[in-house]
């Protein structure tokens, strides 16, 4: 769960750097929402990607009949 | 701020779903719900869809602003010229291509960009660099000293020129001075801005040192190259 908010975290400074470059389109913003922000969002979606995933398998795990061997 | 972001629908639709994004986000921070499959979801879309559509939505957008002439002429060492390209009075090329109605607000752009096959990648490219020598050179550098100082980096081609005025047409062979001169402008040898011809480009613009000139007894500094 630590590891989702931090994801939902990265998420908000990503979408900042994104609007930031929109309302004010000047060479900072623009490049700092291309490059900082996508990487964080990039990231924030890993994070989000393997935090599900984990969940989903170990739900699997669980519902699965143990094999006998 | 409100009018000029509901004008651009791209612009809208990126903030919109920010927004959105962030009111989720913020939901889930603030009341931390267990991690159920209603919340799994309500996450890809506040992690996932939503970012990337504002991603999506704000590349591109980001992209049409950074061939505005706002965008160039944001770093103070292009105000002289931005500031030309704005003067109506002014007879300058460039501000005379500014008040075209079907590309006036890029000019910059439009004159500036490299029209090859990978013409969009290079220009981009070039803009990073720009950016570059602005951060770690130019930055702190006085108008004054700047004009002096910044030059284009190579002489502006004609092709770019010739995007538009192709040298085909019957009113542009019409002119004698261009059928005179037609192929040395199609090799790239006359430069179309070129004083005398329809430059200097801005006021700004330091005549290219012929190559016969003789040397003047205390030469300007690097001037800017003659685009």
């Amino acid at each position: 769960m630590t590891a989702l908010r931090v994801s939902a975290l990265l998420t908000l400074i990503g979408l900042a750097f994104m609007v930031w470059s929109m309302i004010e389109p000047t060479p900072l913003p623009v490049m700092l929402a291309m490059s900082v922000g996508q990487a964080f969002g990039t990231l924030a979606f890993a994070i989000y990607l393997y935090v599900v995933v984990s969940a989903l398998r170990r739900d699997y795990r669980r519902v699965r009949p143990q094999d006998p061997s | 701020m409100a009018s000029w972001i509901i004008a651009n629908p791209l612009i809208a639709a990126a903030i919109g779903c920010a927004a959105g994004s962030a009111i989720l986000l913020l939901w889930y921070l603030v009341r931390r719900p267990a991690l159920t499959h209603a919340t799994k979801l309500v996450l890809l879309a506040a992690i996932g869809v939503l970012p990337l559509a504002t991603a999506t939505t704000g590349n591109v957008a980001g992209f049409e602003a950074t061939k505005e002439r706002r965008f160039c002429g944001s770093c103070h060492v292009m105000t002289p010229y931005r500031n030309d390209s704005e003067d109506p009075k002014s007879m300058a090329l460039a501000a005379r291509h500014a008040r075209n109605a079907l590309f006036g607000d890029a000019n910059c752009y439009a004159c500036h960009a490299d029209y090859g096959m990978f013409g969009t990648i290079v220009t981009k490219a070039g803009g990073m660099r720009h950016i570059y020598e602005y951060v770690f050179h130019y930055r702190n550098m006085s108008l004054d000293e700047a004009r002096e100082t910044i030059h284009i980096r190579k002489p502006f081609q004609n092709a770019t020129c010739m995007h538009c005025h192709s040298t085909e047409g019957p009113s542009w062979n019409a002119i004698k001075e261009h059928a005179s001169v037609l192929d040395r402008v199609r090799g790239g040898e006359l430069s179309c801005a070129s004083e005398g011809c329809h430059g200097p480009a801005h006021p700004f613009s330091k005549p290219k040192p012929r190559p016969d000139a003789k040397p003047e007894p205390s030469p300007a500094p690097n001037l800017e190259t003659q685009p």
